[in-house]
């Protein structure tokens, strides 16, 4: 695996799920805390997953974000959020590679959503 | 009783100028027992007996003399009407007649017996015609002025608070109108639409109070999520197995109040949640990565937020429990986790085929207190005793109440 991109604007969040995913020897090529920032970073980085929060620090929201990501590249993404927005990414983003986890994100749920096990 | 009414008998005549309708008009007094038999019982003989009394009776005062060119009252003076000898039939005399200044003076009026007769007949039964129609006019009327300016506004106004009230939980704010009749009066308009602006206020203040709930519900949520990532920072800064097992036990509590969230905005009753998928959730929370078969046998209730809650924090401590002291050695095993109720009994079993109970007895530790502390709360009672064959059965009994009596509210079946 060549990397994830982390896009989380609360700073717990963000340190607890780059450690959590450094125990699980997922390189995380870089954090973010917009949707703006993780556009850039996606087509500069080129991850082949992406941790997606929801609701982030600027206007653009993660599934606007995700939206534009997914025009130039095909990354899998992982949504995250404490808002129940399941239904509306799965709807959205139908025709590609996502899934969503409710916050708070426990380790072994990370591990499964991972690697693709329901 | 009808003390007295007009009757009026239209004669052609000729006077000395030219040819007048002559209307006979007089006061009949007392004629209860006449009319109170049906007009179409009036038999000629009655009539003819009516009309005599009629003729004599010296309070003719008036004739009207009908012209071509429309109706003219003319006066026939007291003694001068030449009624003050009882007319023969079929003759009418009338002295001096006044139209106006004019005297018209010598009107006589003729005709025979029968003409006489049938046209105060005809009069007769004109008379309560028109009086009939009259009455269904009037009601008529009224009953349309009713409708128009108080009945159908008030249907209108009634359909539209039904619609209101048939909206539901869908779409808000749907444009029902009242149907815009002209008829409909300014202030009936106004009351309506201060009706609707009263809803649609409501409406406002219903969604936006549901925002600010849903926002309150997400941002404990997020903060729960916040404690959870905070307890792990620490968790990795010792290699303690005893400072794992207590923050790994601190997450799984916060994972079960978190879901408790998480399934509470997926149902519509903000008060009442479905057990069965909210407790799955929490036991595969607290399963994570164990090496142990878990098997979750629970019955569909649907129990009030706050013995939800209380569930989900037994079976966290439960199962956690199991998990933590039943297979020391990673060894791998089964856990059942079963729920049921019986009336108002709710039954919560963990049993495991782990290594069985310590023969020292159970250490009093955080679990075992939050447990003792929320059995005297629910009412409940813990067992821990030996499985069978192998392993331990934690059981926890505590009352719940039926949903029926939740609703009632009554003071004795709440906690």
């Amino acid at each position: 695996m060549k990397g994830v991109l982390v896009v989380e604007d609360e700073v717990v969040i963000r340190l607890y799920l780059v450690g959590l995913l450094k125990r699980m020897d997922i390189p995380v090529l870089g954090t973010v805390d917009t949707g703006e920032a993780a556009v850039v970073s996606a087509l500069e980085l080129e991850p082949d997953l992406v941790f997606m929060d929801i609701r982030l620090a600027g206007p653009m929201d993660g599934i606007e974000a995700a939206g534009h990501i997914l025009r130039d590249r095909k990354p899998k993404i992982i949504f995250m959020s404490a808002y129940d927005y399941a239904d509306r990414v799965t709807a959205r983003f139908a025709d590609h590679d996502v899934a969503y986890m409710s916050k708070p994100v426990g380790a072994e749920d990370l591990r499964r959503v991972i690697h693709g096990s329901p | 009783m009808l003390g007295s009414f007009c009757a009026f008998s239209f004669l052609r005549v000729r006077s000395g100028y030219e040819a007048l309708d002559v209307k006979l008009e007089w006061t009949i007094r007392q004629l209860g027992s006449a009319l109170s038999a049906p007009l179409w019982n009036l038999d000629l003989d009655s009539a003819r007996s009516l009309l005599e009394r009629t003729l004599e009776d010296r309070d003719l005062r008036y004739i009207r003399v009908d012209s071509t060119d429309g109706l003219f009252p003319a006066i026939a003076l007291g003694d001068d009407t030449g009624l003050s000898t009882p007319p023969r039939p079929g003759l009418a005399r009338f002295g001096s007649v006044y139209y106006g200044e004019a005297l018209l003076a010598g009107l006589a009026v003729r005709g025979t017996d029968e003409r006489i007769l049938r046209e105060f007949v005809a009069d007769m039964a004109g008379f309560a015609l028109m009086l009939a129609a009259l009455e269904t006019a009037l009601s008529l009327a009224l009953y349309l002025l009713l409708w128009k300016a108080v009945l159908k506004p008030l249907l209108a106004v009634n359909a539209y608070a039904l619609s209101v009230f048939s909206r539901g939980n869908g779409a808000r704010k749907s444009e029902t109108a009242v149907p815009g009749d002209p008829a409909v009066r300014n202030e009936l308009v106004l009351l309506e639409s201060s009706v609707r602006g009263m809803v649609s206020r409501l409406e406002d203040r219903m969604e936006e109070k549901a925002i600010l709930i849903d926002e309150l519900s997400h941002r404990v949520k997020n903060n729960l999520s916040i404690i959870y990532g905070l307890l792990d920072l620490q968790l990795h800064r010792f290699a303690d197995p005893a400072v794992e097992g207590m923050i790994g036990a601190m997450q799984a509590r916060i994972h079960a109040l978190s879901a408790l969230h998480q399934h509470l905005l997926r149902t519509e009753d903000l008060r009442r949640i479905p057990l069965k998928p909210y407790l799955e959730d929490v036991a595969a929370g607290i399963r994570g990565a164990a090496a142990v078969e878990l098997r979750c046998e629970i019955e569909d209730v649907v129990l009030d937020i706050e013995t939800a809650q209380s569930c989900g924090l037994v079976v966290t401590e439960l199962l956690s429990n199991a998990l933590r002291h039943a297979f020391p050695e990673s060894s791998g095993g089964n856990v059942l986790l079963s729920v049921s109720r019986e009336e108002e009994v709710l039954r919560i079993l963990v049993a495991d085929d782990g290594v069985g109970l310590p023969p020292e007895g159970v250490r009093d530790a955080t679990g075992m207190q939050v447990l003792k502390g929320m059995m005297a709360g629910l009412r409940g009672r813990l067992t821990l005793r030996p499985g069978n064959p192998s392993g331990t059965e934690a059981m926890v009994e505590m009352t719940v109440f039926k949903k029926e009596s939740m609703h009632e509210g009554s003071a004795g079946s709440r906690r």
